[in-house]
């Protein structure tokens, strides 16, 4: 399904990770644990292995033997929890409020014949300058605190948030919208009990990919200024040469992100469980 | 921006989820393009709601006089000045676009091309093998979830503020998208067409040449347009973060010494980059996907 889908929009938002076609049916589940385990272990012994020759400086990429030494202590400092507490709050924020600003301007220009277009005109001018470029002008407006990430996080993810949004909103089947009409419901009623819940599944992968992008845009934001989270430990780190809990806290990262994006995808599949086919 | 290939009359420039294939057997007839008139009045028409925006903003920027957001206008005759008084033998490109935006193209460049040469590959490897998908994915998918951003200070440790800095994270930092989406289109590619192919002996390399490749064509470019958006922003980070040229070194020099007008020159910049680059890739895209078009299988 997954496959298809990405084709046939050939301009919407694709999900990252949506693998779901390779692994399917061939392997069961336990063959395909174990070949994770396999593959993920042959990849950890050919850093061991280029550490240990020397291939790769221990400056530029410590062995996964002192990474994993560096882990304990990365999670169980005050500083590191601190930091990354606040970077996910701010994510939070930022992804609730351009989630729901999002959602709403698409519902609106969309349902509204001659907003439609030009609304799409303006949302693909907006989103041309990446956001992180725009980070400069958002620290001169909201300084160096939360306000800073989270407006720099919210203009990121507003527009593919309204996208999405519309795309679904486009995609309703005209046949539900006559029947809806031929029963005398009026405009509010149409949309929230049609046009809405057709658009959902789509809305919800807007929301998916945001939750990627909003961050991408936060840990960036502090790392270029902002005075608080996991962007500024990371910089802290690096400039104090421990590589070893520098790589440390982006594997803690990374695995945070897979763990929430595992969850959203759960998540969307309870909300959507009733689109049975696609 | 009206997509000529949607003719149905009011989702001209998105089309809506339902695949065209359903409708595919009545809708044979030659599409006819609509008048260029017609055509011209609907592109204006779409234009109306950015044109007040822009209108509103000069307006208000005109009225009450900010520092961090100058009149569009003056921007657009600074964005003219900074970036267009070369001569036409270079395409009126001025020396300062030489200096400051080529580095950063070059770098994407590298960066992204690296990426496309050894992701696509890899990608069609993890779609043929169902064993290697579920060695690797895993590991890939964890490297998705990666925030990119989180690995600037790594590859600073690794490369020092160096061009291969940049090359690298854009390079890492793409390289997954390619590799998740070609093979999601590999893996996709309908088993009938691959056991006709089995069937007609054809040898493996005309396998892929003439029926894995352009079967999962879709996919790989869904990966190649996803990845420039990504591209771009870890070019803008990386040169924020640290460099010594590029547009991202531009807008942090502006910004530090309160040019605001050169720093929303070098916005404008990298918006019109990036939207030339997807019209560029769409383009690719329509020209390479033509028999998909043409067929009505849009993917299915």
């Amino acid at each position: 399904m997954t496959a298809a889908s990405t084709t046939t929009r050939p301009r919407q938002q694709v999900p990252p990770g949506s693998s779901r076609a390779v692994t399917a049916a061939q392997l069961s589940r336990t063959q395909r644990i174990l070949l994770g385990i396999l593959g993920t272990g042959s990849l950890i012994a050919l850093w061991q292995l280029g550490a240990s020759t020397g291939v790769i400086p221990p400056s530029a990429l410590p062995g996964p033997a002192v990474v994993a030494a560096a882990l304990p202590g990365v999670l169980t400092s005050g500083e590191f929890l601190g930091a990354l507490g606040d970077t996910l709050l701010t994510w939070l924020i930022a992804l609730a409020l351009g989630s729901a600003a999002g959602i709403l301007i698409g519902l609106v220009t969309s349902a509204i014949p001659f907003l439609r277009r030009p609304s799409m005109v303006v949302v693909n001018v907006a989103r041309a300058v990446p956001a992180t470029a725009l980070l400069p002008i958002a620290i001169l407006m909201f300084g160096l605190a939360t306000e800073m990430k989270v407006a720099i996080a919210f203009w990121a993810i507003l527009w593919p948030i309204i996208i999405n949004t519309s795309y679904g909103v486009l995609g309703t089947e005209p046949l539900r919208l006559d029947a809806a009409r031929s029963m005398r419901w009026p405009w509010w009623r149409r949309q929230v009990y049609v046009t809405l819940p057709s658009a959902l599944p789509s809305i919800l992968t807007g929301v998916r990919v945001a939750t990627g992008t909003a961050l991408v845009v936060v840990i960036a934001a502090e790392l270029l200024g902002a005075r608080s989270g996991v962007g500024t430990f990371l910089r802290l780190y690096q400039q104090a040469l421990r590589p070893d809990i520098v790589y440390a806290a982006v594997i803690v990262v990374g695995l945070l992100g897979a763990l929430l994006y595992t969850v959203l995808v759960r998540l969307e599949r309870r909300a959507v469980g009733w689109r049975a086919s696609a | 921006m009206p997509d000529p290939s949607g003719a149905t009359s009011t989702l001209t420039s998105a089309p809506p989820p339902p695949p065209a294939g359903d409708k595919a057997p009545t809708t044979r007839v030659p599409r006819r393009k609509r008048p260029f008139g017609r055509r011209l009045v609907s592109g204006v028409s779409s234009l109306w709601l950015l044109v007040a925006i822009a209108i509103l903003w000069q307006v208000v920027a005109t009225l009450s006089p900010t520092l961090y957001f100058p009149p569009l206008s003056k921007i657009f005759v600074q964005f003219g000045q900074d970036w267009f008084t070369g001569d036409p033998s270079s395409l009126f490109l001025s020396q300062h676009f030489f200096d400051a935006a080529l580095p950063s193209l070059r770098r994407l460049a590298q960066g992204w091309g690296l990426a496309l040469v050894v992701g696509i590959p890899v990608g069609i490897l993890l779609g043929r093998s169902a064993v290697a998908a579920a060695m690797y994915f895993p590991f890939i998918r964890f490297w998705l979830a990666e925030p990119k951003s989180a690995i600037i200070p790594v590859a600073v440790q690794i490369f020092g503020i160096a061009d291969s800095m940049n090359v690298f994270l854009i390079f890492v930092g793409t390289v997954g998208l390619i590799i998740v989406n070609t093979a999601d289109g590999v893996a996709g590619v309908d088993r009938m067409t691959l056991q006709t192919a089995r069937s007609l002996r054809i040898s493996p390399f005309t396998l892929y040449r003439r029926v894995l490749v352009p079967a999962a064509m879709p996919g790989i470019l869904t990966g190649v347009r996803v990845s420039i958006g990504v591209a771009l922003i870890l070019m803008v980070i990386s040169e924020l973060y640290a460099t010594t040229a590029g547009v991202g070194y531009e807008i942090l020099l502006n910004q530090q010494s309160f040019k605001f007008l050169q720093m929303w020159s070098a916005f404008l910049l990298i918006g019109v980059i990036s939207v030339l680059l997807n019209v560029v890739l769409e383009l690719i895209e329509k020209r390479v996907l033509r028999w998909q078009r043409r067929e009505g299988l849009s993917g299915q």
